[in-house]
């Protein structure tokens, strides 16, 4: 189900990445790529290491092995000077917005326009209204993050992501915690932007009717290692865990550890376990 | 056994902190000398650190100075000496009480809060989204603190004295009767200005630089969680109020300031 490395242009690549925190290993050795110009949604359990693989690509954490290409630039023990040139490529919009609590909305967005480009003020004026319209926020421009709904929050931080049109955007769980309006029209936001630009899209989500949509390659992490291929791939996998998970039922692995059920008088009397 | 392997944690860990620091600083310094400078957020840094730690720093030279004319009036008049009210008042407020109590007053005001702003910015991923909008978070937001703590110390060490030396000259001229133009020659005759003042004030910058770089350094370095911040915040406190006054010794010691 991999696509095949010889004719896929890939945008980025793991090679055996070793990842760890301590004593829990996430990745023992995680090999995979996201192609270019597409939107790949990566898939997986609460620790399964969703996030860590944006944030090994972003280099804000580094793997204890292996090789990590961005672009061209292996970002494994690349100095922070260096890092920061491959970041400008990058956009990531955080689980929890990331904004800058100290700055309104409009200027969290003009914030990276003001550091890295020379346009005048009018210029920056424009681009920060034009991302607002697109994840409908034009009237939340004068406000604080610290008065914006956990929606508008990730609408904000997704705003701030693609400011700067980057080549590559991160998305840490874009949908959680929106309205299905707001999840429809950040899923169509999202396709556009791939569309339009042509960046390439790494998205990691647990809303698995959005992935199916959206999504040209879905990276699914189960414990027993990555599975990945086409969301019709996945849907067609003969691997129930697969099948199981992109269904939203328990893993099949793990109903031996459920908790047994409460003995029957205590149950009668309607008492809680 | 297992004490002296303890021990030796705590030595290598120290010796591993001691080392980190003195890398951060290094950082610290260079992203002063990188453009853009920012000069915009050293000075929000100014007003936040220094004009908003106005009221506690007069209050409590005042309050300070006050005890000290009322005690050293007591002391001094057992021996008939009450015409040194001001030279005592003034020295001791110059030479020790004021850089050392106001660096211990920044530490709880200023210190802690630099600590936990820096802390919650990173709980809540601010550095790690200003990293990857490629914006070094000790260039943008370390150093002017830092650097402001450092610049505000001695400005606040001098208030601090001078509200001292009107609240030490309230108790001795307007309550204890004691002659104005005698605590003032006094004062003047006892405080040289190149040896007391000047010292005062490196020993205030020496403090700021503790603090400055103590709260950072833990706000930049704490735990991404609220427990860390907490944690920040309190070993901020502790550090710096223990080095300012382990350092204060040394300072006296080595250059009689």
């Amino acid at each position: 189900m991999t696509p095949d490395a010889a004719t896929t242009d890939f945008h980025v690549r793991f090679d055996a990445v070793r990842m760890a925190f301590g004593e829990r290993v996430v990745f023992e050795s995680l090999s995979t790529a996201f192609p270019r110009a597409k939107i790949s949604v990566i898939l997986g359990g609460s620790g399964s290491g969703k996030s860590t693989i944006l944030r090994l690509i972003g280099g804000l954490v580094q793997p204890q092995a292996g090789a990590i290409v961005v672009d061209g630039d292996n970002v494994v023990g690349l100095p922070e000077r260096r890092l920061y040139d491959v970041r400008r490529k990058l956009g990531m919009m955080f689980q929890g917005g990331a904004l800058l609590d100290s700055l309104t909305v409009f200027d969290n967005l003009a914030f990276p326009l003001r550091e890295h480009t020379k346009l005048g003020a009018a210029e920056i004026a424009a681009a920060v209204e034009d991302r607002l319209a697109a994840v409908g926020m034009s009237s939340a421009a004068g406000l604080l993050p610290g008065q914006l709904s956990g929606g508008m929050l990730k609408r904000a931080a997704l705003a701030r992501a693609i400011i700067n049109k980057p080549s590559i955007l991160l998305c840490d769980e874009p949908f959680s915690g929106l309205d299905p309006a707001s999840t429809k029209r950040i899923e169509r936001l999202l396709i556009r932007m791939n569309r339009d630009t042509g960046a390439t899209l790494l998205v990691v989500s647990h809303h698995i009717p959005s992935t199916m949509r959206m999504a040209d390659r879905v990276l699914l992490l189960l414990p027993h290692g990555p599975v990945a291929g086409a969301p019709a791939e996945l849907r067609a996998s003969s691997d129930v865990r697969v099948t199981s998970f992109l269904n939203e039922e328990p893993d099949p692995a793990e109903a031996d550890d459920e908790v047994e059920a409460p003995p029957a008088g205590r149950a009668a009397k309607g008492g809680r376990w | 056994m297992e004490a002296l392997r303890d021990l030796g944690y705590l030595a290598v860990r120290f010796v591993d902190d001691l080392g980190k620091l003195a890398l951060f600083t290094c950082r610290i310094v260079l992203a002063l000398f990188t453009p853009p400078v920012r000069a915009g957020a050293f000075v929000t840094e100014l007003f936040k650190l220094g004009v908003l730690s106005l009221i506690i720093i007069c209050v409590s030279g005042m309050a300070v100075g006050m005890v000290l004319g009322l005690q050293g009036y007591n002391t001094l008049v057992r021996f008939g000496a009450e015409q040194s009210l001001g030279a005592v008042v003034g020295l001791s407020l110059i030479r020790e009480l004021g850089p050392v109590l106001t660096a211990l007053l920044a530490t709880g005001r200023a210190g802690s809060a630099t600590a936990a702003e820096i802390g919650t910015m990173v709980a809540t991923e601010q550095l790690d989204g200003l990293r990857m909008m490629s914006i070094d978070p000790i260039h943008l937001v370390v150093t002017p603190k830092a650097t402001a703590m450092i610049a505000v110390l001695p400005l606040l060490s001098a208030l601090f004295i001078v509200c001292g030396l009107f609240g030490g000259y309230a108790v001795g001229v307007g309550l204890m009767g004691l002659d104005g133009g005698t605590y003032m020659s006094s004062l003047q005759s006892a405080v040289e200005f190149d040896k007391d003042v000047l010292g005062s004030l490196l020993k205030a910058l020496i403090f700021g630089v503790l603090i400055g770089l103590i709260a950072t350094y833990r706000g930049y370095t704490s735990a991404p969680t609220s427990e860390g911040v907490s944690a920040a915040t309190t070993s901020t406190v502790v550090v710096a109020s223990v080095s300012v006054l382990i350092f204060d010794y040394f300072i006296t010691a080595l250059w009689g300031v």
